[in-house]
């Protein structure tokens, strides 16, 4: 993408390099900038496939206590080099955008954006359950046979900037920049969105913020960014299979399985293994306070603040007819006496509807050495929301499409299956 | 069903209520008087509507960010319950005040209890906070259960 070359440049052109040396350099991760590199063909056929397709898998994870949780390695060069790291039990989130790596596990030395002020560029991440804080730098990101070169990324819990302003603290209760409290070695955000932030943080700035600029390691001011120094869904920064990407993985009984093992697949009908075909589009709000969001018809309710995210490590929804568990370690999970058959329909565009049925067992019969559960779902009392998270990824194909790009089925941003 | 009868006397409400430019800003904090906060620097730019339902007052503050979030006032001014919607969270350690050290030590465990990133729910005597979703897009609750005027439920705090 063109927006990609350009940040690129810009950086580069901080430190004086000459712009064919970064472009079309002959050596090391550059080469494969192809045809996002704005340098016209580098001669690599189009046609030529690349491959695609990363392995995933449901697994324990690096602190062996994940559930319903899906991993995947990601290999990250300092950038236009071949000095490279592969790090394995990085979350794959379609519920986040871009690339955060937890800066402990990080063995190469990575230096830290420059914005045009001087200040160092350090991002303020906030989940729901915590909040994580560190610098932004730039890395060639591999994976399958993917490139995307000089991909700003999070570097979470990095020691040159140990304290996270109040500013950031002040919108989520706890920091998580440690594996340990992260629960993996970093997060892969392939959601419907290019940036974490987008359009709103290049002219202002939310409070509590998300980007800092840092004259030291301790002194932090909120700023804007220019949307292509945000960090970056790693995705659209790919010479091609750029529009978007789908997670196949197979059914699981209802017991759950050790280990599940599929597919992270490249592009939407940019090659043969990603063909749209018949599924079903679920179209997700682009912009304003609902972004991201679609709307789930359930027990009668039409809820408008619903979402499809493998990064919900189960079914989260509202049903005051189904037991909650009584034990305090699944204090937000349900506990039916015996399996409880639903269904919920995904509003699609137009008037219709599409009808999925599920099951809930007891959070509390799972089996302990089992990692992947398709029949967990939890209490989501947050007003107006139902949370299909990754138990509904299980048996399909779930294509994320991102927004400003085109498949044969539709412009992102949507979610497909 | 209750939400229907809820939504039913929230039209009806709105309604009869004018919104106005509440110049009286203040930050909508739980536990603590609607009155007694000082303006907030994001507030300055808000867009700010209040309306009375009868039992309590509702205030409907649209950040710059886009984030809405609404404070619940009873009657005798104290705000009983604050709700935010939108791309960004807002600053909850100034929307809950002093139940913001509680809600932190009781989010300590969610791992532990194997929560995700995107959910998180601490119910205690004194305090409720339902909290969801994920990067642009958060949405969630907070509220004082024994400080809900009669008549008012969970259901009507979105």
């Amino acid at each position: 993408m063109s927006g990609g070359s350009t940040r690129a440049w810009r950086l580069a052109g901080a430190a004086l390099f000459v712009l064919g040396a970064v472009g079309c350099g002959g050596g090391g991760g550059g080469g494969s900038l192809g045809s996002s590199s704005g340098m016209g063909s580098s001669g690599t056929g189009t046609t030529t496939p690349t491959n695609n397709v990363v392995s995933v898998a449901v697994s324990a994870g690096p602190e062996g206590d994940s559930i319903n949780t899906l991993f995947t390695s990601v290999a990250v060069c300092v950038p236009g080099t071949s000095t490279c790291q592969t790090i394995d039990n990085i979350q794959v989130d379609t519920g986040s955008f871009g690339l955060r790596l937890l800066s402990p596990v990080l063995t190469l030395n990575l230096p830290v954006t420059t914005l045009p002020s001087g200040g160092s560029l350090v991002e303020c991440t906030e989940f729901v359950d915590g909040y994580s804080w560190g610098p932004v730098a730039l890395v060639d990101v591999q994976i399958a046979g993917e490139t995307a070169s000089s991909v700003p990324v999070q570097l979470i819990g990095d020691s040159r900037y140990p304290s996270a302003p109040a500013d950031c603290s002040s919108g989520a209760p706890g920091s998580e920049d440690t594996v340990a409290s992260f629960g993996a070695n970093g997060i892969l955000g392939i959601g419907p969105f290019a940036q974490d932030c987008g359009d709103f943080c290049t002219q202002d700035i939310p409070e509590p913020a998300i980007y800092y600029s840092c004259s030291s390691a301790s002194v932090c001011q909120s700023t804007i960014v220019a949307a292509a120094s945000q960090v970056q869904n790693p995705v659209t920064l790919f010479a091609m299979d750029n529009n978007g990407a789908i997670i196949d993985l197979p059914s699981v009984g209802a017991d759950g399985a050790a280990n599940v093992s599929g597919s992270l697949i490249f592009g939407i009908d940019t090659q043969s293994n990603n063909q749209s075909g018949s599924q079903t589009v679920v179209p997700v709000a682009t912009s304003g306070a609902d972004a991201g969001l679609l709307t789930t018809l359930f027990n009668g309710q039409t809820l408008s603040a619903s979402f499809i995210d493998s990064g919900s490590n189960a079914m989260f929804f509202e049903d005051s007819s189904i037991a909650p568990c009584a034990s305090a370690n699944f204090s937000n999970f349900y506990c039916p006496s015996s399996p409880v058959m639903l269904s919920a329909a995904l509003q699609l565009a137009g008037s219709s509807t599409a009808t999925e049925s599920f099951t809930v067992s007891s959070a509390e019969t799972l089996n302990s050495t089992f990692y992947a559960f398709p029949e967990l779902a939890g209490s989501n009392p947050t007003p107006g929301s139902f949370d299909w998270g990754l138990p509904f990824f299980f048996g399909r194909r779930v294509a994320v499409a991102i927004q400003g790009y085109t498949t044969s089925a539709g412009a992102g941003p949507y979610i497909a299956f | 069903m209750k939400s229907r009868s809820a939504k039913k006397y929230w039209m009806l409400s709105s309604a009869l209520s004018v919104a106005v430019l509440w110049s009286g800003v203040a930050s909508a904090t739980l536990g603590e008087p609607e009155t007694s906060v000082a303006a907030e620097s994001q507030l300055s730019r808000a867009s700010i509507k209040e309306s009375d339902r009868g039992t309590y007052r509702f205030h409907e503050i649209e950040l710059p960010s886009g984030t809405v979030v609404r404070e619940y006032a009873a009657l005798d001014g104290h705000v009983f319950a604050v709700t935010w919607h939108g791309p960004f969270m807002p600053n909850l350690k100034q929307m809950l005040g002093r139940y913001f050290d509680e809600y932190a030590a009781a989010a300590q465990g969610n791992r532990a209890n194997h929560g995700d990133r995107n959910h998180l729910q601490v119910r205690q005597s004194d305090l409720i906070v339902q909290a969801g979703g994920h990067m642009r897009a958060y949405r969630g609750r907070a509220y004082l259960p024994q400080a809900l005027p009669s008549g008012v439920s969970a259901g009507d705090l979105e």
